[in-house]
């Protein structure tokens, strides 16, 4: 486990009229080399846990530990920074965080923090941008007048340009157009495959159906479900009445089950269940 | 009966590449229309057309009968209720019932009428009950319904949604989406939907494909969104009722194009 995280509780507010409970006594973990998808309604806590992942709010009861660090409640937490460097988050419509004159100069920013030279921060810069598909001819541009899906591979450059071994994306296909969106997670799933750990909060089912390996559910800051995709979804329902909406493929279950038509409803794969269809055909 | 007719249009935002190419299409009278077309299609451009926003280089436009020019502008744009993309970019009052009101305002309704208005088209959207709340206290969704209560207050014609449900969560874009059918049920209002989402072009009664500022095809949904090669080739997703179609035919069962429950009946 990349992540172990236990009993953890976060307040907002304590000790004030405003107190709320964001996180009730959560224990979960996350596998190494996971494609991880949170999901949950609005206010359900998704933000508030990953937030933890890298000690950028630390709990106020119980713990975690993130690759070997320990942070607990009331407990100071002391050198941030490997943890910042390991742990690479991307908030939601991150493009809004883009500020330097030049897109390289805006990816270099991260590195330099942590101490690489000028011209180390450079290549990497240049490698991240690669990796987001911007070629050089981006380099010298303003990141205020490119369209708004290539703003957020710019900012995910400035992430991945800390070479983190977590990558934590809160609803990174947000806004974007179809086709956007697809390369969008194909760099996801790219950089899954080269061994980076992805926490991916979402509310599209269809995303978890298509890429992840692992699914938490939460629910009023309290984890309702946790296990392998498949799971989850063969799972009876779960997923409804959690503010969540059907992928189609599970519609179409019903809609068969419906007229009772014999078939794989253990498949998550389109294919697999047409050709199950058919062998039902065959057996009536 | 046409209630927009769109006649060989071109328009151009730097005077160089054409945003729009010669464009054609015509919005039959109380039908529900989706636009689709990935970024950069000209699909935007033609609602910034139809209301005068922006002026086209040639070409004519006629809505309910008038052309589009400097006398008609004002009476065809309060025809036109429009919902944009983004729900924090056009909640400008600081309650729901302000936010209503603001359109009501400015074309001088009675102080007296208006709070009835509001309570009529905040429960038509399903937002009575929350009438005194701050956008904070809103969901995107939540505010996308106020933005189309207020559109509606100006009892417009034609109710044009500019990927009015893109930025929402599938919940919120359920909410929006059913609501509009609801609306289009029960009025008969034309709508004019500009959106990403193939399912929703799916349920419509007209569809029109952009690309590259040119319209590549229009019709009924399930005639034009059949053809993969077409979908593909501009970027676009393919429904999934068509995936299922093809899926089934790759192992010998073939069935109509229709809905996906539909699909199943012929099982």
């Amino acid at each position: 486990m990349i992540i172990d995280v236990e009993k953890l509780s976060y307040e907002y507010s304590p000790n004030s009229v405003f107190a709320y409970h964001a996180l009730k006594e959560v224990t979960t973990s996350i596998k190494e080399g996971s494609f991880t998808a949170i999901i949950g309604a609005t206010g359900s806590g998704k933000s508030t846990l990953v937030q933890h992942f890298n000690a950028l709010v630390t709990p106020t009861g119980g713990s975690l530990v993130v690759d070997g660090k320990r942070i607990s409640a009331n407990e100071k937490v002391k050198e941030l920074k490997p943890l910042r460097k390991k742990v690479g988050l991307v908030f939601q419509f991150p493009e809004y965080q883009l500020f330097e004159e030049t897109i390289l100069k805006d990816v270099m920013f991260g590195p330099l923090n942590f101490g690489a030279t000028q011209i180390e921060a450079q290549d990497i810069a240049q490698e991240s941008l690669n990796r987001v598909g911007l070629d050089s001819s981006f380099y010298e541009r303003s990141p205020l007048e490119l369209s708004g899906g290539q703003k957020r591979r710019v900012a995910i450059a400035g992430i991945l340009a800390l070479r983190p071994k977590i990558l934590v994306l809160d609803e990174p296909t947000a806004g974007l157009d179809p086709e956007g969106s697809a390369s969008m997670m194909a760099l996801f799933q790219d950089l899954n495959k080269s061994k980076t750990t992805i926490v991916m909060i979402t509310h599209d089912l269809n995303h978890v159906l298509n890429y992840a390996t692992d699914v938490i559910m939460l629910d009023q800051g309290s984890v309702v479900f946790e296990g392998s995709k498949d799971d989850f979804f063969n799972e009876t329902n779960l997923h409804e009445g959690y503010g969540l909406v059907k992928p189609p493929l599970l519609e179409l279950r019903s809609y068969l089950k419906a007229k009772n038509i014999t078939f794989d409803d253990h498949t998550l794969d389109l294919d697999k269940l047409a050709r199950s269809i058919k062998e039902g055909q065959r057996h009536d | 009966m046409s209630i927009i007719e769109i006649k060989n249009i071109s328009f151009s935002y730097n005077n160089t590449d054409l945003a729009l190419s010669n464009v054609s299409l015509s919005i039959p009278q109380g039908k529900y229309v989706t636009i689709v077309g990935h970024n950069g299609s000209g699909k935007s451009t033609i609602a910034k057309c139809i209301i005068g926003l922006l002026q086209t280089s040639q070409g004519e436009i006629i809505v309910d009968g008038l052309p589009l020019n400097l006398e008609n502008v004002d009476e065809i744009r309060s025809k036109v209720g429009l919902v944009f993309q983004n729900p924090d970019n056009q909640f400008i009052g600081s309650t729901v019932r302000d936010d209503i009101a603001f359109g009501l305002e400015n074309h001088r309704i009675d102080p007296k009428e208006m709070d009835g208005i509001i309570e009529r088209f905040a429960s038509a959207v399903g937002m009575s009950e929350y009438l005194n709340f701050e956008p904070t206290k809103l969901s995107g969704g939540q505010k996308q319904r106020v933005a189309i209560a207020g559109a509606l207050s100006m009892a417009p014609q034609i109710l044009i949604l500019d990927e009015a449900t893109s930025m929402l969560d599938p919940k919120g874009k359920a909410e929006v989406n059913d609501l509009v059918k609801q609306l289009h049920e029960q009025t008969n209002m034309t709508i004019i939907s500009i959106t990403h989402d193939i399912e929703e072009a799916y349920q419509s009664d007209v569809v029109y494909v952009m690309n590259e500022g040119q319209v590549l095809d229009y019709g009924h949904p399930h005639e034009v969104l059949a053809q993969e090669a077409l979908l593909k080739s501009i970027k676009l997703d393919i429904p999934f009722a068509l995936k299922f179609k093809y899926a089934l035919k790759s192992v010998g069962i073939d069935v109509p194009q229709t809905t996906l429950e539909g699909m199943v009946e012929h099982l």
